[in-house]
């Protein structure tokens, strides 16, 4: 057969070109999702890199959940799911899991609370044991109870309470919310924390936790052929509960009245945040969800964001500028913008200087170079997210919780690439035009020693 | 029948826990020399869609900075990767964008330690060749300015001083610096603030000759590439820098502890005290490393169930969380702890602590705690396993350790070879209730 060296040539081109767009394709996420006829929601990531498996029960419950006047009260339950079941009672969960060589840990936000052990695979029976108890027969005893809630206070001392970047948190919240529980800290006010009676933390157990308020994620070196049958046996026997409405107090319209929130102190350093009032996913669409998410790129990227372009690249005017927007919320909360002045007496310029790149923004749009570049980043994401042992579990644990669809999380990357530079300006325009409901200061105050 | 069912459960519980420790038995690790000389330990996995990469300067951190210029080296690894300008434009703000834009989405980090500088970072696969080409701009191109060396020199670091730290954090400072008195080791990595305003762009210009070296590197690589890739793209990115000399820092001498037993309080109001407290501790080097890993674990160690955690937090509420654990340096170790709690439980966590101490000195452990123990160290070997951040940080921290590369493979091995008598033994010769030191930080009377 004669050689037809152009054919050869064209050949290589088309197959290099071809393999590159191959390898870009959408990598497909290989999980397994199903619901139990009591409702557990579980989804099965196999992955066999070692003989070690990651299980995470997630309530479809926060703090935002809880009463009126007990803020943090489903971070205090979380507390009290460590302190012993009818079948293990006292310490056992905790000891067995340790002398099984397993992590355990778990943690609460407005919106769910997580369980997770970490553990060899051969122990994961066990775990599902003392987990699918805990979730039905969890033990109120009054003299532990009293003993947890010294512990819950002293984590407020050291996460909120000696942290004055905490403590400005709490009061921004509370400005940017008048009503919705969001404005109450997740671990709860102290005086409130100091009121919770055994009674409130069963009334609120026996409320929230059911299998039908609960998403399973197990990822590791589990088969679904096999791990599927030890589900059904340890969690498809606990009845379907009764759940309340998740209805939290909405948040009125501010019309436009803005609020500022200021704290000094020598543990900070000079900054700005404004603070938008932002829709989530839940109760808009995804595509609203990926629009912002680039908005929050091209705008706060801290590597070619406009801010990091213009405010700290060019002008030297910023030490630090970034934006911050998820959908991953219940119900809508916030689109973020902050910058820290390299001159911290410029700090009224820097916010005038956001101020004016927000406006342009708004006027001008943005290219479809920089959105292009802001796509880009998410190709790669996939991979940051399946380097760990938990990252794809707490992934669709945390999303599947707030309101996200599986098809949704399928769908994500496709949904951010199909996004147009109109629809950036237009979401743009809608955010910012009031304004920010708040905006928090931080000064650096320096301290005689 | 119920014979029967016994045996059967023994042999399952058997298996069961001899299958744990097998199945840990067998990273398949490479350790070889490039063309050029660099070092490197190598674990090829074909699952890994990231190539994790971890290199470090030995012997060369923040212990070997000159006395009066403490900060030095600190100073000179912030300086390397804020790159000012040139003529080519390839200043860090460049460089951070071609990182961003290859996949490398969390940068280039670093950490300086006394011993040791440490990098590290994550690539695609398809961008790692991109990326050690950067590595080669940022090493072998180096652009120290003194705008950034002033800058920086105007920037207390916040743990420097009482006011800006936390409470913790301060007490650490204050114990480290009591407890290695006169020793290098004494001072934190970003030195001490008059240190820091003593070091000058020749300074660092000269430490960068002697510390970025072929002769103090080791790279650490696990991904799915092979040696033969991987070989040439180390010695692209690191071939050009000098080979370095046999001895161009001092030795770091074996420091001589400083252990008072007493408590220092330093006075700040603060809703709550910071407290840190240590006593020496025993290298993984050392015979008695293992034993003395279970005997941590069951005093104060491991949470949920190590004694403190029992009787500070469990049974008193007066922490949220307190564990010790065991540090070391290249010629030195310690075993060092802390919590935080209200300003008036201070006092009584510590007599708690003490008393603990004494109790296990004198007494041992049990062997319920001892078997709890061992079978938790040996069965959680294995989730070291689960990530590659997990492998790569256990395989260079043995070999900066001075530990055999392989020490990964053969750790439960040992583990499973060590007694109660062995953890009881240390325990007399190494606990040392007498002399175990604190500092306090918060709103406490003395």
């Amino acid at each position: 057969m004669k050689l037809n060296i152009k054919a050869i040539t064209l050949f290589l081109v088309l197959f290099t070109f071809g393999f590159s767009a191959f390898a870009e394709a959408k990598e497909k996420l290989q999980y397994q999702y199903f619901t139990l006829e009591n409702g557990l929601e579980v989804v099965i990531i196999p992955n066999h890199r070692a003989p070690v498996v990651y299980h995470s029960m997630w309530y479809k419950v926060g703090s935002a959940d809880s009463p009126i006047d007990k803020s943090g009260l489903a971070h205090f339950l979380e507390h009290l799911m460590f302190k012993g079941s009818q079948k293990f009672p006292g310490d056992t969960y905790k000891r067995r899991v340790n002398d099984l060589g397993g992590n355990q840990n778990a943690n609460t936000n407005w919106d769910r609370t997580a369980y997770f052990v970490t553990i060899a695979k051969e122990y994961l029976p066990i775990v599902m044991e003392m987990e699918a108890d805990r979730m039905q027969n969890l033990v109120f005893l009054p003299e532990p109870i009293a003993k947890e809630k010294e512990v819950v206070l002293q984590e407020r001392r050291s996460t909120s309470d000696a942290d004055p970047n905490a403590l400005l948190g709490e009061a921004a919240n509370a400005a940017f919310f008048w009503q919705h529980p969001y404005g109450k800290p997740m671990i709860g006010y102290e005086e409130e924390i100091k009121s919770y009676t055994p009674e409130d933390a069963k009334t609120f157990y026996k409320q929230w936790y059911h299998p039908n308020n609960a998403i399973l994620v197990i990822a590791g070196d589990v088969s679904v052929r096999e791990v599927k049958p030890l589900i059904e046996k340890h969690y498809g026997k606990i009845p379907k509960g009764e759940v309340p409405k998740r209805i939290r107090t909405l948040e009125p319209d501010h019309r436009g009245a803005t609020a500022k929130v200021e704290m000094r102190s020598p543990q900070l350093g000079s900054s700005v945040q404004r603070i938008y009032t932002a829709p989530n996913r839940r109760t808009t669409s995804l595509r609203t969800d990926a629009v912002l998410t680039l908005l929050q790129d091209v705008i706060g990227d801290s590597t070619f964001g406009r801010l990091a372009k213009n405010l700290v690249e060019n002008q030297g005017l910023a030490q630090y500028a970034a934006a911050s927007y998820t959908g991953s919320f219940y119900d809508p909360y916030s689109f973020v913008v902050m910058a820290s002045p390299e001159n911290p007496s410029d700090l009224n310029q820097l916010e005038a200087s956001v101020e004016a790149e927000i406006r342009r923004l708004m006027v001008e749009g943005v290219t479809e170079n920089e959105l292009a570049r802001a796509k880009e980043q998410w190709k790669f994401s996939s991979f940051y997210r399946l380097d760990s042992l938990h990252g794809l579990a707490d992934h669709f644990g945390e999303n599947l919780a707030v309101g996200y669809s599986i098809e949704d999380l399928e769908n994500w990357l496709d949904t951010l690439q199909q996004v147009t530079p109109i629809q950036i300006q237009q979401a743009a325009q809608a955010i910012f035009e009031k304004g920010p409901a708040v905006t928090a200061y931080t000064h650096h105050v320096t301290q005689k020693e | 029948m119920i014979m029967k069912r016994a045996f059967i459960q023994f042999l399952f519980i058997l298996v069961v826990t001899t299958f744990s420790i097998q199945a840990v038995a067998s990273i398949k690790i490479q350790e070889f020399d490039t063309a050029k000389n660099i070092h490197v330990i190598f674990v090829e996995d074909p699952t890994a869609r990231l190539t994790t990469v971890t290199f470090a300067f030995k012997e060369v951190g923040s212990a070997t900075d000159p006395h009066g210029k403490e900060g030095l080296t600190s100073l000179m690894a912030h300086l390397l990767m804020e790159r000012s300008r040139g003529e080519d434009g390839l200043d860090k703000h460049a460089i951070d964008k071609e990182l961003k834009s290859i996949g490398v989405l969390n940068g280039i980090n670093y950490s300086v330690a006394a011993d040791n500088i440490v990098y590290s970072f994550k690539a695609p696969n398809e961008t790692l060749k991109e990326t050690f080409d950067i590595l080669n701009l940022i090493f072998t191109d180096q652009r120290f300015d003194a705008v950034e060396l002033n800058k920086a020199q105007n920037y207390d670091p916040p743990e420097a001083r009482l006011a800006t730290a936390s409470e913790r954090g301060f007490a650490s400072k204050i114990l480290i610096h009591n407890l290695f008195h006169g020793h290098p080791y004494a001072h934190p990595a970003y030195g001490t603030l008059d240190g820091r305003q003593s070091v000058t762009l020749a300074d660092i210009k000269q430490a960068a000759k002697q510390k970025f070296t072929r002769k103090n590197l080791v790279v650490s690589v696990i991904g799915n590439v092979s040696k033969r890739t991987l070989s040439p793209l180390i010695d692209k990115a690191f071939g050009d820098l000098p080979a370095g000399t046999a001895q161009s820092l001092p030795n770091i001498a074996s420091p001589k502890l400083q252990l008072s037993g007493n408590i220092q309080f330093i006075p700040k109001s603060t809703p709550q005290s910071g407290v840190t407290f240590g006593q020496i501790g025993v290298s993984p080097k050392d015979p008695d490393y293992l034993a003395f890993l279970v005997l941590n674990d069951i005093i104060s160690g491991k949470p949920f169930t190590s004694r403190l955690w029992q009787e500070v937090r469990e049974n008193r509420g007066l922490v949220y969380d307190i564990q010790t654990e065991i540090v070391h340096w290249q010629n030195a170790a310690l075993l060092l702890g802390g919590f935080e709690s209200e300003n008036a439980k201070v006092q009584e966590v510590i007599e708690c602590i003490r008393k603990e101490w004494q109790e296990v000195q004198t007494k041992g452990v049990t062997e319920a705690e001892f078997k709890s123990s061992k079978t938790g160290l040996l069965g959680g070997f294995a989730l070291n396993f689960a990530s590659p951040d997990g492998v790569i940080s256990y395989l260079l921290t043995s070999h900066l350790g001075g530990l055999p590369v392989d020490y990964i493979n053969k750790r439960n091995e040992l583990l499973q070879k060590v007694t109660l008598e062995d953890v009881n033994r240390v325990a007399k010769k190494w606990l040392d209730a007498k002399n175990l030191t604190f500092v306090v930080v918060g709103d406490t009377q003395r």
